[in-house]
């Protein structure tokens, strides 16, 4: 084996996770904690593996204001390594740009930070022979459109060379289109194998010359982020060809699932399956904790049940102490209800009648964006107020498309009335 | 459906009325006021929902009597007939109970109301279906929710819900979740993010503080090091004067030390430890002369004791021999102590011998004991006869007593026979003696009283039909006889004879027509008179001859019966004839006969039976004696065997006696005793001979010891003197030998021991010379020819080195001190001064560093509180909670934004689609109306709009005009109501069952042209539907007349109803 490394990104220390409310104080200690020991994973990894050196590609904190105590589990992380001879190579993203507050931490001196103005080249060097080159640039500011890709170039030398880099690479990734490039830039590079982060979704985009993978994160933060996080141990041939293994470095596993309520009659038919779905879980988290964001959907009779007030918040009440009993335990962040009464929507909208005439202008609204638009100005009334503007979005145009679904389904229970 | 009967019990001034034949169509109810229409609508409202309740004010309770109450027949769309009955008895609920009769006659309760009614219910009926002008012009006819859900069912699907109601509570919810100011459900998750914002800007405060203070401890930290150089130095210097201050003292003793040695001569050789080596060789010298002189004195004394010993060598001589005896002297001593007591044993043995040969008997001695066969089988033989005189006597004895038992057995049963003999002579012998020809004689007796009684029965039940047969005889004549009365018939010619006849004088007396006409009417009802008549015999004659043919069959019956009576009674006699065994003759056969003979049978019966019982017991009496004697014959055969058996056994032991040589008188028991006397005495003699053995053994031993102890003695030149034990004399000679032994060891002792100090006294003179010999050779090496002048060469020499070791000792402390190789600089630092010198500087330097050490302890101290500073910020975990609470927060808040939102936007479209509704779509109940309402007032209003949702409505005049109903004559409202009404009615009776309408003067209010115009309205609305209008006004009346001609009028007259002509 000519060298042997990690690579690890979007780290995000010490980053609140969404969509859980309400929490226990033992799945919040768990919670608080849980980005750090993540990270402390990878450390492990490294010290086990007894790797080359540790590579990071960007957002290692969650905020620009980087929290002082993340920057110093962050340091006391890379201190580890350098005192077991391990060098750490670390490049700054979009959520952690280099114009953020830096606190004057002392960095061990096997720990180098990428700038942000042009690429860096580093050698790194085992018992006094160079192994590798990495070449690396960091987000100068938060808002990078520029396409940092290009001014990467392979240097003139017989060694492996990598790329670390935060970056968004082709366009459908879901995420925001900070320093955007293709891959195709990446392949001009000439270099061996990119590192990148900013998708915290684990995929490898090229398996060969140059080799090119996002790590993902190493922790998933909410309901989006299901599935195994961490980070990946490659391995790099005499050939100079890497190959990568997935790692899982998370302490908490989020899991995100959709209810039917079709064809189902009772309540307890219902909890049944949910505290069924929370055993899964808990059998397929690996030994570790979970938090779990279900939705209900569909049309049945227990509609009329579920929209009962407070019934969802019982019910989330339950399934959390059923949860909680499990262990490791399973944490139900929250239950979306998203039912609709037991009714052919599309039949029932034909008819002539007021709550016909309600479902065919939903349609309207469904079908003309124009229109759709309009709802905006009703909306203000709170998004337009200045409290809520400054931590909620505004209204989207998707959001507004489930808006509607919800407004039928209610206009549905409330005209329906009691005889449905 | 529609009324068909009305029954009133009493309500009201209404009591036992009833109206039938109420058509399908229009009836009107005409009445003046108080004659009762208002009472009969509510009694119509009351059977079918109750009576009135509570707080309502007339509860039309029966005035003139009657039970509270009374029923409607109805006849529902699908033409089936239920009766409601509706009564209020007492301790019954105030609305009274009902009983449903079905159209199957079942009943049924109150709960099959509803189903009759379908979605009628009380005050729909009240508002819509059967209403006065009060009810007419009330203006919340369209708020009463029955009647909004009849409205808008059809416009909202099915619901009840009322849309300005939706609207205001989905309003109501929005700013449960949000308003701009005031209380909300998202206030306090906003005052929180407020918070948690603020909060967050202070911590990030502690990021510049946590910056600074890195650098203030950078700072420190230099500052610190450069304390700690200046301490470092300083150190070194006052290391350096305690150094100098320590070597003080060794300095100055080493100077001193220095001046001594010169002091004192060298001496250049001297022997090691030299003078110690003299002094021990002095002191050896000294002892080994003194330890001579001590062993001659020894010597001298050991050979005058060895002159004073003496020692007897005969008797030495004679050791082993004395001890020989000696060895032999405790079987003396017992041999001679115990022969006395061995001679008083044996004597006393002899004595009893001869006293246990006494008791054997006189003729018993030792020849005859020792002959005397005592063994194993004789003893057994002994033993035999012992056991069979016990048994042959034993069983003479138990045999003899069973003779005596025997014997009294036998005298008991031969009375006992006697007694039996004597009970059964006394008794007479019975009439028969045959106890089964009894049984069967009484069975037929039995059986023949059975059939004596059912042949009484038949004879009696015979007589009794014969009776009646007799009757029936009679009444078949009587019979006859009256059917002969009634025939024949009579003729019919008399008839048309007499009215022919009739007319001809009539006709002949036509000149007189009155009296012609007075004949004929006369001839007519004579006439009549008699068809009348012959019809009534005829029909008389037919029942009569039903009768008697009934008569005969009866009659035929039972003479039936008499003959299947006398066949049985005349097949009962023959069984009692047939019956075998009477012993009564057949003719004699009747009951009482039988009764008493059975009884006598009976008697027989008994009397046989005891006879034969005792005759039984005396022959067994008989037997058992004869058993009893020949029992004791048996024992007493059995006696005399044994008693001969045992006689047998006392002559064989006679006779073993005898050759035994014993006394013929001994018993078993005896001789057994002879024999273990005989083994007793032959012990004792054996006893006698062992002891004699003993005596003569013992005897022999003590003479043979005494002759060797003389022997000895006069080996040894002695004599044992005569009697003298020899043992005592022996003890004598032993001692004397060892004294002898005693002495011989000394002399030899002491002769080893004077050689010993002879060969000591001459080593230790050799010792002594060495010693001399070596003093010399010591004060030669020490270079003193004497001893004096050895000890003082020695002396100095010892001094000297103990200086100079001295001397190296301080000097070793002092390189300690200086470090190796740094002596000569620190004896140069040293020189030249003085101890109080250092002191003082080593004070200045001292206090020095303890300042320097505070100044640093400060510097450290302010380092340690940065560093906790640094500390605390870094373990500070509150901004990573308040941003998870933010988190949380917003989470919140975007779910109540999401909640909030919904609401708008079902508002908003609820707001589009109630324009929508209202603009595009008016429900039909609405239209109906419209229709209703333009013809009534002809054509003036075009239609009525009905805002959705809303409890009134507009109206739209011919010139599209919109007006509300505030704006409408009352004439036209009520009108307008009626209209709306109708339009109801007619909804609900799509949708359900079709109610009649009441009307209690609701057109009052109308022009004559409109109210033309209603009646058409109401006659239309009475082609689908039953409708009892109750006016008191007679244009009404007459205007609904011109408008359905066929409508039916009833009159109402204080409480009366009945049809008009």
């Amino acid at each position: 084996m000519v060298l042997k490394f990690v690579h690890a990104a979007d780290l995000h220390l010490d980053s609140p996770f969404v969509g859980i409310s309400g929490t226990d104080p033992a799945v919040w200690k768990m919670l608080s904690e849980a980005t750090f020991e993540a990270f402390d994973n990878v450390i492990e990894l490294c010290l086990k593996e007894q790797v080359d050196f540790l590579l990071v590609a960007g957002d290692v904190y969650d905020g620009a204001e980087r929290s002082l105590r993340a920057q110093l589990r962050f340091r006391d992380g890379l201190t580890r390594l350098a005192e077991a001879g391990i060098p750490s190579y670390v490049v700054h993203g979009n959520h952690d740009p280099l114009d953020g507050w830096v606190s004057s931490l002392r960095w061990p001196d096997s720990v180098h930070i990428f700038g942000g103005s042009n690429v860096e080249s580093v050698v790194y060097r085992r018992d006094g022979q160079a192994k590798a080159v990495i070449h690396g640039i960091s987000f100068a500011r938060r808002d990078v459109r520029e396409n940092l890709a290009l001014k990467f170039t392979r240097r003139d030398a017989p060694l492996f060379q990598i790329g670390l880099l935060h970056c968004n690479v082709g366009s459908n990734t879901g995420h925001e289109p900070y320093a955007p490039c293709q891959l195709g830039d990446l392949g001009k590079a000439g270099l061996d194998y990119w590192a990148l982060g900013h998708v915290h979704k684990h995929c490898v985009l090229l398996d060969g010359r140059p080799y090119v993978a996002y790590s993902g994160s190493t922790q998933g933060r909410h309901a989006n982020e299901t599935g195994p996080k961490g980070c990946l141990l490659v391995n790099v041939d005499e050939a100079g060809r890497a190959r990568t293994e997935f790692v899982p470095t998370d302490v908490v596993r989020w899991w995100r699932r959709d209810f039917s309520i079709d064809g189902i009659e009772t309540e307890d038919a219902l909890i049944g399956q949910l505290e069924g779905y929370l055993e899964q879980i808990q059998s397929e988290s690996e030994g570790r904790a979970s938090v779990c964001v279900l939705r209900l959907v569909g049309r049945g009779p227990l509609h009329r049940v579920l929209r009962r007030a407070s019934w969802v918040d019982d019910l989330l009440e339950e399934l959390r102490r059923f949860g909680m009993r499990l262990s490791p335990f399973v944490w139900v962040g929250a239950i979306g209800l998203w039912t609709y009464p037991e009714v052919d929507v599309a039949a029932r909208r034909e008819k002539e009648d007021i709550l016909a005439d309600c479902l065919r202008i939903v349609q309207e609204y469904r079908e003309d964006a124009t229109r759709r638009g309009q709802l905006g100005a009703i909306l203000a009334e709170m998004f337009g107020s200045r409290r809520v503007a400054q931590h909620l979005d505004q209204p989207g145009d998707e959001w507004l498309l489930r808006l509607l679904d919800s407004a039928e389904s209610l206009l549905l229970d409330e005209l329906m009335g009691e005889q449905q | 459906m529609r009324i068909e009967t009305i029954r009133i019990d009493g309500f009201g001034l209404f009591t036992d009325e009833t109206i039938d034949g109420i058509p399908p169509g229009l009836s009107v109810f005409f009445g003046e006021n108080e004659a009762g229409k208002t009472t009969l609508l509510s009694f119509i409202r009351s059977i079918l929902f109750g009576f009135p309740t509570g707080r309502s004010k007339n509860k039309y309770e029966p005035l003139r009597g009657g039970d509270y109450g009374g029923s409607l027949t109805l006849v529902t769309d699908n033409a089936e007939c239920f009766t409601v009955q509706r009564h209020r008895p007492a301790r019954a609920r105030a609305a009274g109970e009902v009983k449903v009769t079905c159209p199957d006659g079942t009943r049924a309760g109150e709960e099959r109301l509803p189903g009759l009614l379908g979605l009628v219910t009380k005050d729909l009926f009240a508002n819509v279906f059967a209403f006065s002008l009060s009810e007419l012009e009330q203006l919340n006819v369209l708020e009463a929710e029955e009647v909004k859900g009849v409205i808008y069912s059809a416009g909202t699907g099915s619901t009840r819900t009322s849309l300005p109601e939706l609207q205001r509570r989905l309003r109501g919810q929005m700013t449960e979740i949000f308003r701009p100011r005031g209380r909300c459900k998202t206030a306090p998750v906003l005052e929180q993010l407020d918070r948690a914002c603020r909060r967050l800007r202070e911590l990030a405060a502690n990021a510049d503080r946590y910056d600074e203070l890195q650098r203030l401890l950078s700072n420190q930290e230099a500052t610190i090091g450069r304390t700690e150089s200046v301490r470092q130095e300083l150190r070194l210097r006052l290391k350096r004067t305690e150094r100098l201050l320590a070597a003080w003292d060794d300095w100055s003793q080493l100077v001193y030390l220095r001046e001594q040695i010169s002091a004192v001569p060298e001496v250049q050789s001297f022997p090691e430890n030299g003078l110690a080596r003299f002094a021990v060789l002095e002191q050896r010298i000294s002892d080994t002369t003194r330890r001579i002189s001590a062993c001659r004195q020894k010597l001298d004394a050991r050979k005058e004791q060895l002159e004073r010993i003496c020692v007897d060598e005969a008797l030495l001589a004679q050791k082993g021999r004395i001890a020989e005896l000696q060895r032999g002297r405790d079987q003396y001593d017992s041999a001679s102590r115990d022969l006395p007591l061995l001679i008083q044993q044996r004597n006393q043995k002899r004595s009893e011998l001869a006293r246990q040969l006494a008791v054997l008997g006189p003729d018993w001695d030792r020849e005859k004991l020792l002959s005397f066969d005592t063994s194993i089988p004789r003893r057994e033989s002994i033993r035999g006869f012992v056991e069979r005189l016990r048994d042959a006597q034993e069983r003479e004895r138990s045999l003899r007593s069973l003779v005596d038992a025997d014997e009294r057995m036998a005298s008991e049963k031969q009375k006992r026979a006697e007694q039996a003999r004597k009970a059964f002579e006394s008794i007479p012998e019975p009439e028969s003696k045959d106890p089964d020809q009894i049984e069967s004689t009484i069975a037929s007796l039995r059986q023949a009283q059975r059939e004596a009684a059912n042949a009484f029965r038949l004879a009696d039940s015979l007589q009794k039909l014969q009776d009646r047969l007799t009757d029936q005889r009679q009444r078949l004549e009587e019979a006859k006889l009256r059917n002969e009365r009634f025939s024949p018939d009579w003729p019919i010619w008399p008839v048309p004879v007499t009215l022919a006849g009739s007319a001809v004088a009539a006709y002949l007396l036509l000149d007189t027509w009155a009296s012609a006409f007075l004949g004929c009417a006369l001839a007519v009802a004579l006439c009549v008179g008699y068809l009348m008549m012959r019809r009534w015999r005829v029909q008389e004659r037919v029942e009569s001859a039903q009768r008697l043919d009934r008569e005969q069959r009866a009659l035929l019956e039972v003479q039936r019966q008499v003959a299947e009576l006398e066949e049985a009674l005349e097949l009962c006699k023959s069984k009692l004839r047939q019956i075998k065994g009477l012993p009564l003759e057949a003719q004699k056969l009747d009951e009482a006969v039988l009764e008493e003979e059975l009884k006598r049978w009976e008697g027989l019966r008994s009397e046989c039976e005891r006879w034969v019982a005792l005759r039984r017991e005396y022959e067994q009496a008989k037997e058992d004696a004869l058993d009893a004697a020949r029992r004791l014959e048996e024992s007493r055969a059995r006696h005399l065997k044994a008693k001969r058996a045992l006689q047998e056994v006392r002559r064989e032991w006679a006779s073993w006696l005898e050759d035994a040589g014993l006394s013929s008188d001994l018993t078993p028991e005896g001789a057994q005793e002879v024999l273990s006397a005989v083994a007793a005495a032959r012990t004792i003699d054996e006893n006698v001979a062992s002891l004699d053995q003993r005596i003569e053994l013992i005897e022999r031993v003590v003479k043979e010891y005494s002759s060797n102890v003389a022997q000895l003695a006069a080996e040894c030149n002695e004599a044992l003197p005569d009697g003298a034990d020899a043992g005592v004399f022996l003890d004598g000679l032993a001692r004397r030998l060892q004294e002898a032994v005693e002495d011989s060891r000394r002399r030899s002792e002491l002769l080893s021991q004077i050689s010993e100090l002879q060969e000591e006294q001459a080593a230790l003179r050799s010792q002594l010379e060495e010693f001399k010999s070596e003093e010399d050779e010591l004060f030669r090496a020490g270079g003193a020819s004497d001893e004096e002048e050895f000890r003082q060469r020695g002396e100095w020499y010892l001094k000297r080195r103990e200086l100079e070791r001295r001397e190296e000792e301080a000097m070793g402390r002092l390189e300690r001190i200086a470090g190796p190789g740094n002596l000569a600089k620190l004896e140069s630092s040293l020189s030249g001064r003085s101890k109080e010198e250092l002191q003082v500087e080593l004070e200045g330097l001292q206090e020095q560093l303890d300042r320097l050490d505070d100044e640093l302890k400060e510097q450290l101290d302010v380092r340690g509180s940065i560093r906790k500073e640094l500390e605390q910020i870094e373990a500070d975990k509150e901004s990573s909670q308040l941003r998870q609470q933010m988190r949380e927060q917003v989470d919140k808040l975007s779910v109540l934004a999401r909640q909030w939102s919904v609401l708008a936007l079902a508002r908003q479209v609820l707001a589009e689609a109630q324009q929508r509704y209202e603009r595009e779509r008016q429900p039909q109940v609405f239209r109906e109306a419209s229709q209703f309402f333009t013809r009534i007032t002809a054509g003036r209003y075009e239609r009525i709009l009905a805002p959705p949702g809303e409890s009134t409505v507009d109206v739209l005049t011919s010139q599209k005009r919109r007006q509300s109903i505030e704006q409408l004559s009352r004439g036209t409202l009520e009108q307008l109501f009626l209209s709306v009404r109708f339009g109801l009615i007619r909804e609900v009776g799509r949708r359900s069952e079709r109610l009649p309408v009441v009307m209690d003067d609701a057109l009052v209010n109308f022009d004559p042209r409109r109210a033309r115009a209603a009646a058409e309205a109401i006659s239309q609305l009475a082609e689908d539907y039953q409708v009892l209008l109750f006016t008191c006004h007679p244009e009404t009346r007459d205007a609904v007349l011109q408008a359905m001609p066929k409508a039916k009028v009833f009159l109402i007259e204080d409480g009366r109803v009945s049809q008009a002509l």
